[in-house]
């Protein structure tokens, strides 16, 4: 490995057979179900040992076939994954990815993270309402409609979180939810508007 | 999996060995302290904990063993005591017994160099729990740490505890006590370097540090502190205002304790009739060992002292200032860290040598060590400088005495530095330059606590001599000094009438006893120096511990005077030989002793220490051999210059 290893480490999920392996935002160019990577990775999985490879933003999720372990495969996946992260621009996912996918995952992702525990935690609820050519729109419900802060959370979390993960960011805004206050749908345009970024 | 078995063999015998691991200043000792409420040293001073300390916890209702292994950056083992860490955590290595589950302390402010130790240990397969310490200080200077995120990414239990909260310990003794159901990486970090740090890094990414700005108030001190020239003059005042210190806060206490034992004399001398237990109880007991007792409050300033410079930090700072002079005698700022310690007690010193990586560095500090003024040499540094300086002159606005205190440590701090040069030269060979590394941790207020522990046990430890070694050698020689018994009939035979002069028939017991004749045939090594047999003695029986002087000295007083033992002293006179009825403590024998006292390894302990370091008789001769010719050799020389002066 010459060029500096990408940072890595695995966090176990549920599954024990599905380790997920966390990376930096903006390491791979793909999301989701991937269908093809370099070598020595893709010698693994074509071989049988890897059962399957899932990219989300920040990782990459590997699951081994039931009758393998972790404890015994960890050490030669991690180094086949490091090799393989070293070459981005080989990962080939099943489905084509445009960047409008990049940044919905991204988004999800965020949403999925600390910044949605702090919000459902207040009571709040998002929800991905669009997200194209760089911009993104979600719905704040719940607790969140009416709130003062909820600008505040907006920009504080939601989008310098988004940002970090999908850096082509031109905007993220947010709409009330329709049926909360009986009035008409109307956009809150609290995003300070970056022209390109 | 070894580290299965024992988890089970130890639930078997139902106490479960849990080790402490983190790097030097990572709060190690202070939660050691917390869990076990044993009592041992805590200090802002890397290197401090180099023997090896257990203790036990209670936890969930069952006692485990908590060791306390020595403060190491890295188990790729580069000094002595690097290599116990590793060695400890090795399940392979069948010589020392293998922990069941492994704490390792994370000093929340270095988090990155400190993820580093805890890849390693987490490769031995150990179970682990990380308790991250300072996380208080992080906050304070503007870092973040999500400690959830950081348990996630880790897999392995992660408590954080501000030293002194009882809540957080709380949460960590549930912990401790079912370590075996501890949960574990299913992945340990990768052992190769570069990917080592891609696990660090992301972990850190992880967990979201942002890594703590510089301490501002450590910042400013240290822009004095650590200044080349207003630096070094502060380390100069701050060493020079310690002895002042000792002086002048000590001795109204140290004349308490002396009027104390006066009283207790006068009881006895009243109270116990059979002449033979009163001058036991009077001369051996009183006389004798409580004239080293006297030194109790200038031990305990001592300590106190050397452990408030080393618990806010400042003895770090020392050390760094100090480097490029050790640079000069070829030796490194980790020596001085030894070489300091020797203050307190050449033990601890000589054990600190373990810090350094180099065998050659470890000898030439070895060597060196002894010479540094310890707190026995205090002892009679101080008898003898209330002979030879009049308590009330001053050198300026400074006390006299303080000064030549002073010059004294300063002596023994040169000495021991041109003896490691030479041991140094002599020695070498050439070989690889190694890594030098010492932290400057921020400056800390340190705990009450810690201080007071750390005085009690040294004031306990000098107790402890006092009532083993002291005792001992002092009851011994009580016997030699009034052995053989004199009848009255073979007192007036030899002129002196007992009814009249109680005082000159314990002198003619005195000057016939089996000590004198001792004393007396070793008297040519020591003429030359001034010495007479009664110093002879002295001198002779303080081989076993320097503090016996005293106590010899103290009984010999006694004897003759038992209210005013250092007028007694003072006013001592040769009783034979061409000298005779001359003073003896004239300044040129006084000065000579106290160089003797200076360059003499007079330690059974440290001999003992320096056999067991290492691992033969050949360098603890060594020492002893040349500290004694250079001991004769000083003294000589004072004894000429100052009684050419005088």
């Amino acid at each position: 490995m010459n060029p500096a290893p990408v940072p890595m480490h695995p966090e176990a999920t549920l599954d024990p057979a599905v380790m997920r392996w966390i990376i930096p935002a903006g390491t791979l160019p793909v999301v989701g179900e991937i269908a093809d990577v370099p070598a020595p990775l893709g010698d693994l999985w074509s071989s049988g040992r890897i059962a399957s490879i899932t990219v989300e933003t920040r990782a990459v999720l590997i699951g081994l076939p039931g009758e393998r372990s972790w404890a015994l495969e960890g050490a030669q996946v991690r180094d086949a994954l490091a090799s393989a992260l070293q070459e981005p621009h080989r990962w080939q996912s099943v489905e084509v990815v445009t960047e409008d996918d990049m940044l919905r995952a991204a988004l999800q992702d965020v949403l999925n993270g600390g910044a949605g525990d702090y919000i459902r935690s207040h009571g709040g609820e998002v929800a991905i309402v669009a997200a194209q050519d760089r911009r993104a729109r979600v719905r704040m419900s719940g607790a969140c409609s009416h709130c003062p802060a909820a600008g505040f959370t907006l920009h504080s979390r939601l989008e310098s979180e988004l940002r970090e993960r999908f850096p082509q960011l031109v905007e993220l805004c947010a709409e009330e939810d329709p049926g909360g206050s009986g009035r008409a749908r109307r956009p809150t345009w609290l995003a300070w508007h970056r022209a390109g970024s | 999996m070894s580290a299965h078995r024992s988890t089970v063999a130890a639930a078997v015998t139902g106490q479960a060995r849990l080790a402490l691991v983190g790097s030097p200043n990572s709060g190690k000792t202070t939660l050691f302290n917390a869990l076990t409420g044993l009592r041992t040293k805590t200090g802002n001073y890397p290197g401090v904990t180099v023997a090896r300390y257990e203790g036990v916890a209670r936890a969930g209702g069952h006692d485990l063993v908590i060791e306390d292994l020595p403060g190491t950056y890295s188990l790729a083992p580069i000094s002595p005591d690097e290599q116990v860490v590793a060695d400890v955590l090795d399940p392979d290595n069948a010589n020392i017994t293998t922990p069941d589950a492994v704490l390792v302390t994370l000093d929340a402010t270095t988090l990155g160099r400190s993820l580093g130790l805890l890849a390693q240990v987490l490769q031995t397969g150990l179970p682990v729990c990380v308790v991250l310490t300072f996380t208080d200080e992080l906050a304070r200077r503007g870092g973040t740490l999500d400690v959830p995120a950081l348990q996630r990414a880790l897999g392995v239990p992660v408590v954080s505890v501000t030293c002194g909260s009882r809540v957080d310990l709380g949460q960590l003794q549930r912990l401790l006590a079912d370590s075996a159901d501890w949960q574990r990486p299913v992945i340990a970090p990768p052992t190769e370097p570069t990917a080592a740090h891609a696990w660090v890094k992301s972990l850190t990414l992880r967990a979201c540090y942002t890594v703590p700005v510089a301490d501002r108030r450590t910042q400013r001190i240290d822009a004095v502190l650590l200044h080349p020239v207003w630096g070094t003059l502060v380390f100069f005042a701050t060493m020079f205002a310690f002895f002042q210190i000792i002086f002048t806060v000590a001795a109204p206490l140290q004349d308490g304790v002396q009027s104390g034992f006066s009283w207790l004399g006068t009881l006895v001398a009243d109270h116990v009739s059979n002449p033979l237990l009163a001058g036991f109880l009077g001369n051996a007991l009183i006389g004798g060992v409580g004239s080293v007792l006297t030194f109790v409050p200038q031990i305990a300033l001592l300590f106190l002292m050397i452990s408030l410079l080393e618990g806010t930090g400042y003895l770090s700072r020392a050390a760094f200032l100090m480097d490029r002079l050790m640079a000069q005698v070829g030796l490194e700022g980790r020596a001085f860290v030894a070489l300091l310690s020797s203050l307190a007690c050449a033990i601890p010193g000589i054990m600190a040598t373990r810090s350094l990586p180099s065998a050659r560095d470890r000898f030439a500090t070895m060597m060196s060590a002894p010479l540094m003024t310890c707190s026995a040499r205090l002892t009679v540094y101080v008898l003898l400088i209330g002979i030879l300086v009049n308590p009330d002159a001053s050198v300026g606005p400074f006390g006299a005495q303080g000064v030549v205190m002073f010059t004294l440590y300063l002596v023994g701090a040169l000495s021991a530095m041109a003896t490691a040069w030479v041991f140094k030269a002599v020695s070498s060979r050439g070989g690889p330059a190694l890594p030098f590394y010492m932290e400057m941790p921020s400056y800390r207020l340190p705990r009450a606590r810690s201080i007071a522990l750390s005085v009690w046990d040294s004031c306990r430890g000098f107790l402890r001599k006092v009532g083993r070694i002291i005792l001992v050698v002092t009851v011994v020689l009580w016997l030699l000094l009034n052995l053989p018994m004199r009848g009255d009939a073979q007192l007036r035979s030899a002129g002196v009438n007992p009814a009249d002069k109680p005082a000159a028939a314990t002198s003619y017991v005195l000057d016939h006893s089996y000590a004198a004749n001792v004393g007396h045939a070793v008297e040519p090594a020591f003429e030359p120096l001034g010495f007479d047999w009664r110093i002879n003695i002295g001198v002779l029986a303080s081989l076993s511990a320097r503090e016996v002087f005293v106590a010899t000295l103290g009984q010999v007083a006694a004897a003759e005077n038992p209210d005013q033992p250092t007028k007694v002293l003072q006013q001592m006179t040769y009783t034979d030989g061409p000298h005779q009825g001359k003073k003896l403590f004239t300044p040129a024998t006084t000065a000579a002793l106290l160089v003797f006292f200076l360059y003499a390894l007079q330690c059974m302990s440290t001999i003992g220490v320096m056999r067991r370091e290492t691992g033969g008789w050949r360098w603890p001769a060594v020492a002893f051999g040349y500290m004694f010719v250079l001991a004769w050799t000083m003294a000589l020389l004072t004894h000429v210059i100052v009684g050419a002066l005088t």
